[in-house]
């Protein structure tokens, strides 16, 4: 079938050739690009790609050779397994052996792992002690999962790492700081543009966006979805993320909202969490992908995406933003955790300065803008804009702190709360204490 | 059911360090099961479930949260509002019982006023390991004026009764609703409602 009626010839060759059998070992990004416009094809007309390949199409797609084959890297792995680290350890082992894969990923594991619980331990300590950034944050035993699947330990090990620096996981796992309110809000407005009457439906039932996705995200839908098609999301994602993995989450997430809309239209807050569950398992998994590749993100989203990752880049000294490339060539010094610790001061420090006084974010962002869609000002101005030029960005060179933002909205605006005022005091407080932590 | 019954509508969240058992109290509670190896929550989970007292039915809207510190930051966005809370710790764990004294601490400060906190001390069923004494926890609760129970998710001991003893003590007036404000009460869903947990409540 694949064979048959493809125009382009690099999707029509089988994925032996480009797997296996691949006759030219200097032309190595020519393969790799062949690879992934095979994936490209393969997500735009709706097919599915073979089970067997996945190991294979995913280690070339990441490179995973040029962490696995480094001199520096060599004992990487096993010496942070053998490091000590009693907190850790427990950490770990709780939640290693509690990550129970139903009965179709223990099929999958056994071709790799002896004991899968073993080797989630093994993996999620030695990444613990190697990135002291993350160490251990619940969810990643659910990416581990999935990679043990694919791959040996000493490989998923580094895939972890790939899942994490390059794709910008750690901006959910980090220890001091994670990006994960700002991504809320971004995404909240988002879907306001992407899904209105969805998302004047979860207003009406009081359901928030906080509530569901976190463990969509930070597990990149294992925590959701079925077996079977998570490999299928991952597929999209190792393709898709090139570092900029939560762009491909919010997609990912706009698609399966899109796809559910109709029985969550309906949904009160009660309902909601299981029509998800029950509906997400039935879903169409190559059609989710679709839809997400398919996804147009609003020209504010995606500023404020880059933002997030240009501020980044930039304070740690990396000139090149573009993607995964810059930290390709460079995988082992890019995310010191030192620079990172700085970084996030600096980032903070400086929301803390631009927004002081700054009357255009005040005009934007103020907390009573939660109800923006309210003022026809602006609703006009988010039903009618095209999506590419009519909304207009962001200052230039300003960051906004949505992490503030979000906890006004969650904080401080529920106006037919009785306790309104003893929240507002408590939450101002709580507020002072999570900007600089 | 008595369809003169009062329903009433309370939001409750369950707070304590990871792996203490609070998910499996919920799932004891609103599906009667339990699980050896209960998968740890990434965020948050939301479940339902109804208790009948004499006159009154109180209908619990339960948030489950993610024990790991590292999620910390996040659970105010889920106590915020609550009428009630279960602050759990395992009997085998010291830690984790001075984690609970620090979640009832935030509570008291920054919760809703006249929040009724449960202090739970699980896993009762491994009382064999016990580290935290129930005389050391039951004063310390006393002290400061919560509901205490130790219980077993496992074995289910305590655990309707730790649920049914907060809807006694939450205040049944006329402006009780949800947290948010925004849920009209409704009739319950016979159906949905768990003979267990059900009418038991006296």
């Amino acid at each position: 079938m694949m064979m048959n009626e493809e125009v382009d010839d690099e999707s029509s060759r089988p994925w032996s050739y480009y797997l296996d059998e691949y006759p030219f070992p200097q032309k190595r990004m020519t393969r790799i690009m062949s690879i992934k416009n095979k994936v490209e094809y393969h997500i735009k007309n709706k097919i599915k790609i073979p089970d067997e390949y996945r190991s294979k199409i995913w280690y070339l797609m990441e490179k995973l050779d040029t962490f696995t084959d480094c001199e520096k890297n060599k004992n990487v792995f096993t010496d942070c397994f053998n490091t000590k680290n009693e907190d850790i350890e427990n950490d770990v082992q709780t939640d290693a052996v509690r990550t129970c894969p139903s009965a179709q990923y223990k099929i999958k594991l056994k071709n790799k792992q002896s004991n899968s619980k073993d080797s989630l331990f093994k993996v999620l300590k030695a990444y613990a002690i190697y990135n002291e950034e993350v160490q251990y944050t619940q969810g990643m035993n659910y990416l581990c999962l999935i990679l043990l699947c694919y791959f040996l330990e000493e490989e998923s090990f580094w895939m972890m790492d790939i899942l994490i620096k390059k794709h910008g996981m750690r901006h959910f796992f980090r220890k001091t700081k994670t990006f994960l309110p700002s991504y809320l809000t971004i995404f909240e407005r988002e879907l306001e543009y992407q899904l209105p009457e969805l998302s004047n439906q979860f207003k009406k039932e009081g359901i928030q966006v906080y509530m569901f996705i976190q463990g969509w995200w930070s597990t990149i839908f294992v925590y959701i979805l079925p077996v079977e098609s998570v490999p299928v999301i991952w597929d999209y994602f190792f393709w898709g993320a090139n570092g900029t993995g939560v762009e491909v989450l919010f997609r990912l997430s706009i698609a399966l909202l899109k796809m559910l809309e109709s029985t969550l239209l309906t949904a009160n807050l009660t309902e909601f969490f299981e029509r998800v569950k029950t509906a997400s398992a039935e879903l169409d998994t190559v059609e989710l992908i679709y839809q997400a590749h398919n996804v147009e993100l609003t020209a504010t989203t995606d500023s404020l995406l880059r933002e997030i990752l240009t501020k980044e880049h930039q304070l740690l000294g990396d000139s090149t933003t573009n993607g995964g490339e810059p930290i390709d060539d460079n995988p082992f010094n890019a995310f010191d955790s030192q620079k990172l610790t700085s970084l996030i001061l600096k980032v903070n420090q400086q929301i803390l300065l631009d927004n002081s006084g700054d009357p255009e974010y005040e005009r934007h962002y103020s907390s009573g803008s939660v109800g923006y869609t309210k003022t026809p000002h602006n609703s006009g101005r988010y039903a009618t804009s095209s999506k590419t030029t009519n909304i207009a960005p962001p200052p230039k060179e300003k960051v906004i702190d949505y992490d503030i933002l979000y906890y006004q909205q969650l904080v401080g605006v529920d106006h037919d709360d009785e306790d309104d005022k003893s929240h507002q005091s408590s939450s101002s407080s709580y507020l002072s204490s999570c900007v600089i932590s | 059911m008595n369809n003169n019954n009062k329903i009433f509508q309370f939001k409750l969240v369950l707070l304590g360090e990871a792996a203490v058992g609070k998910s499996s109290l919920v799932l004891r509670f609103v599906r009667g099961h339990f699980l050896d190896y209960q998968e740890s929550t990434i965020g948050a989970a939301f479940l339902a479930q109804t208790v009948c007292l004499n006159d009154t039915t109180v209908k619990f809207e339960i948030w489950d949260t993610a024990g790991q510190e590292r999620y910390h930051t996040l659970a105010p966005m889920y106590y915020r509002g609550a009428q009630a809370a279960i602050v759990v710790y395992d009997i085998r764990s010291e830690d984790s019982f001075e984690r609970a004294i620090k979640w009832v601490k935030e509570l008291q400060r920054q919760g809703s006023p006249n929040i009724v906190i449960a202090l739970a001390g699980n896993k009762l069923d491994l009382a064999a390991k016990r580290k935290v004494e129930t005389a050391e926890a039951q004063q310390y609760a006393e002290e400061n004026g919560l509901l205490f129970m130790e219980t077993s998710a496992k074995t289910a001991q305590n655990v309707n009764e730790l649920f049914v003893e907060i809807a006694k003590k939450l205040p049944k007036t006329p402006t009780t609703r949800p947290g948010s404000g925004r849920l009209p009460i409704t009739p319950i869903d016979n159906n949905a409602a768990k003979k267990k947990t059900c009418c038991n409540g006296n």
